[in-house]
């Protein structure tokens, strides 16, 4: 479980935001939202032990972050980036193995059965079938799903992605999210940050909003999204539409 | 990608036609049949002076030419696994020993020793020294500047480290002797395999497989060195030490390759990328076959400097004019917008 308790994140010159306090639960879901250099990405860093926090502590399962090496975090938490191409052409099986590291001895690469476990989160997923093919030959979407399915092969309680949506078209998008309710149906633990409200009212339990000011909302989605709180988050004029299957959006007028 | 077995079948077939090529061309022809009976001869302890092959061939098999060849292939192999750890640690194809000012730097140990006049064991910790201290430098500079282009500022710090240890190359130069330590030098800069000998080899040898251990043990670890640091720490590698190792694993088999004969350019750029491309990133495919081919390639290029003239041609004059161009098709092949 990966809880913060007073946590404070930011750089010695700028803190960005402070008292920071949540735990996640096995099988929920956290959407953080915010504007454009809020501290989303430094609030995962700091989460994932890669930064370190100003105040308060990050603890998984119960132990500090800092007390934790990369591979005994890497254990518990695995970590979905933003898709940036490379100029290694990895096959994406190969990709998919590098989740395997933590769980192999430090001289080892990995075995049949690492193989079989990357291959099957990629199955989960629908990808197999792109297994031997170039990682950087496939579309931003497809590299996405095949990130995703690392940190499945990961085998780790909690998968925390940065902007999963990003520079993804409507369709995948929508493809992504499915497969992170998926995660969580698994009991798997899952943090996001996006940049649509729309992403968090629809899969997300809980909702942590981060304003450009660096106060901190934590809550049940419905709760913490309304047409006040989206309009002070972004500093425009926000109303909540409900569609006719239960689905909400949010238009800016 | 291309059809893996058929590589590795060419790679094999290069090899063994290379060595034998090598073992039988030079000005003391030795044909296969001699060769063959030579080293049946020597394995079996009969007596290599019977009529089967011309007088002194096993002396030019074993102790002129055999060594030399071993140490070429041993130069080529570890240029080139330098090299391929070099470019997944700065994830950079295009990155070598010799762009990154490693030889450089390595040289200007070297060459102090000699204007020193040092014992060889100094000269060799000097070249290893200098190499270490260029790449961290370089590193570090790289660090500091975070350009938004990250292959350009390295590149670029390279070329700007080069030429700041060029400068202090010909510093030395200049102060040198001119008529025992001027020749020396130069003859040392431009690279040879000709003043090679059984004892330097195997010390070098011993050196070389005491560097390729943790590349070897690390080899498939290399890979998440490719990817950006934080995504490398997420997945549980413990980035900075495994990075450190592998620095000074490929920087001790560059300064021994330095120190053993010369600057030898282009090898540990072009070899380790052109493998790349065929068989793919995944360094524990690519260290050996890597390695294999750029001993194939150095033994063939020494093989040539030796025979194609009267004089002996340095082997950085021809690595230099075999790889650039082909560092051009590599480039142009890399940089091609995809689709």
């Amino acid at each position: 479980m990966l809880s913060t308790h007073h946590l404070a994140i930011g750089y010695s010159t700028r803190r960005l935001a402070a008292d920071i306090s949540f735990s996640l639960q096995p099988g929920e879901a956290i959407a953080v939202l915010g504007p454009n250099g809020c501290g989303k990405s430094t609030l995962f860093r700091t989460l994932l032990g890669l930064h370190p926090g100003l105040q308060g502590e990050v603890r998984l399962g119960g132990t500090r972050i800092n007390d934790l090496s990369a591979a005994e975090i890497a254990l518990n938490m695995a970590y979905v980036p933003q898709v940036t191409s490379g100029f290694f052409n990895f096959s994406v099986i190969e990709v998919v193995e590098m989740a395997r590291m933590p769980h192999l001895a430090w001289y080892a690469p990995p075995g049949v059965l690492d193989r079989q476990i990357a291959t099957d989160a990629l199955a989960e997923f629908g990808m197999a079938k792109f297994a031997y093919r170039p990682f950087n030959a496939l579309s931003g979407g497809e590299q996405q799903l095949v990130l995703i399915a690392r940190a499945l092969a990961a085998e780790a309680p909690i998968i925390l992605l940065d902007e999963p949506t990003a520079n993804l078209d409507f369709g995948n998008q929508f493809l992504i999210l499915d497969e992170i309710i998926k995660l969580t149906a698994r009991g798997i633990s899952v943090l996001f940050t996006t940049h649509n409200p729309d992403h968090a009212l629809r899969i997300a339990h809980r909702t942590m909003t981060i304003s450009r000011e660096g106060n901190i909302d934590c809550g049940l989605t419905k709760e913490i999204l309304n047409n006040a709180s989206l309009a002070a988050l972004y500093g425009l004029k926000v109303q909540l539409i409900e569609g006719p299957n239960g689905l909400i959006t949010a238009v800016g007028r | 990608m291309v059809n893996r077995f058929i590589v590795f079948i060419i790679i094999v077939v290069a090899f063994v036609v290379a060595l034998v090529w090598a073992l039988a061309a030079g000005q003391f022809p030795i044909s296969t049949t001699e060769m063959a009976y030579l080293i049946f001869a020597k394995m079996t302890g009969a007596d290599p002076a019977g009529a089967h092959a011309a007088a002194n061939a096993d002396v030019v098999l074993f102790e002129i030419r055999g060594p030399r060849i071993v140490a070429a292939f041993m130069v080529g192999a570890a240029l080139s696994a330098a090299g391929a750890a070099y470019q997944n640690l700065f994830r950079n194809p295009l990155v070598s020993p010799d762009i990154l000012g490693v030889s450089s730097g390595a040289a200007l140990g070297a060459v102090l020793g000699i204007f020193l006049s040092l014992p060889i064991i100094v000269i060799q910790s000097l070249a290893f020294g200098g190499g270490l201290a260029a790449v961290a430098l370089i590193f570090f500079i790289g660090r500091q500047i975070r350009g938004r282009d990250p292959i350009l500022t390295l590149v670029l710090t390279g070329v700007v480290v080069a030429s700041l240890l060029g400068s202090g190359l010909a510093l030395v130069k200049y102060l040198a002797d001119p008529y025992n330590q001027l020749p020396a030098i130069t003859y040392w800069l431009l690279g040879s395999f000709s003043s090679v000998t059984r004892q330097s080899a195997g010390v070098a040898a011993a050196l070389f497989a005491i560097s390729l251990v943790p590349l070897f043990l690390l080899r498939w670890r290399i890979n998440l060195l490719a990817l950006p640091d934080d995504e490398a720490r997420a997945l549980g590698l413990d980035v900075k030490r495994t990075r450190l190792i592998v620095i000074v694993a490929a920087t001790l088999m560059t300064a021994v390759s330095v120190a053993l004969c010369g600057i030898v350019g282009w090898v540990g750029l072009v070899v380790p990328h052109a493998v790349r491309l065929l068989v793919g990133a995944e360094f524990s495919r690519l260290l050996p076959l890597a390695m294999v081919v750029g001993g194939t390639f150095m033994v063939v290029v020494d093989t040539l400097c030796r025979t194609i003239a009267q004089i002996e041609i340095p082997p950085g004059v021809l690595t230099a004019a075999i790889g650039t161009p082909i560092f051009m098709v590599l480039m142009a092949a890399t940089f091609k917008p995809k689709n």
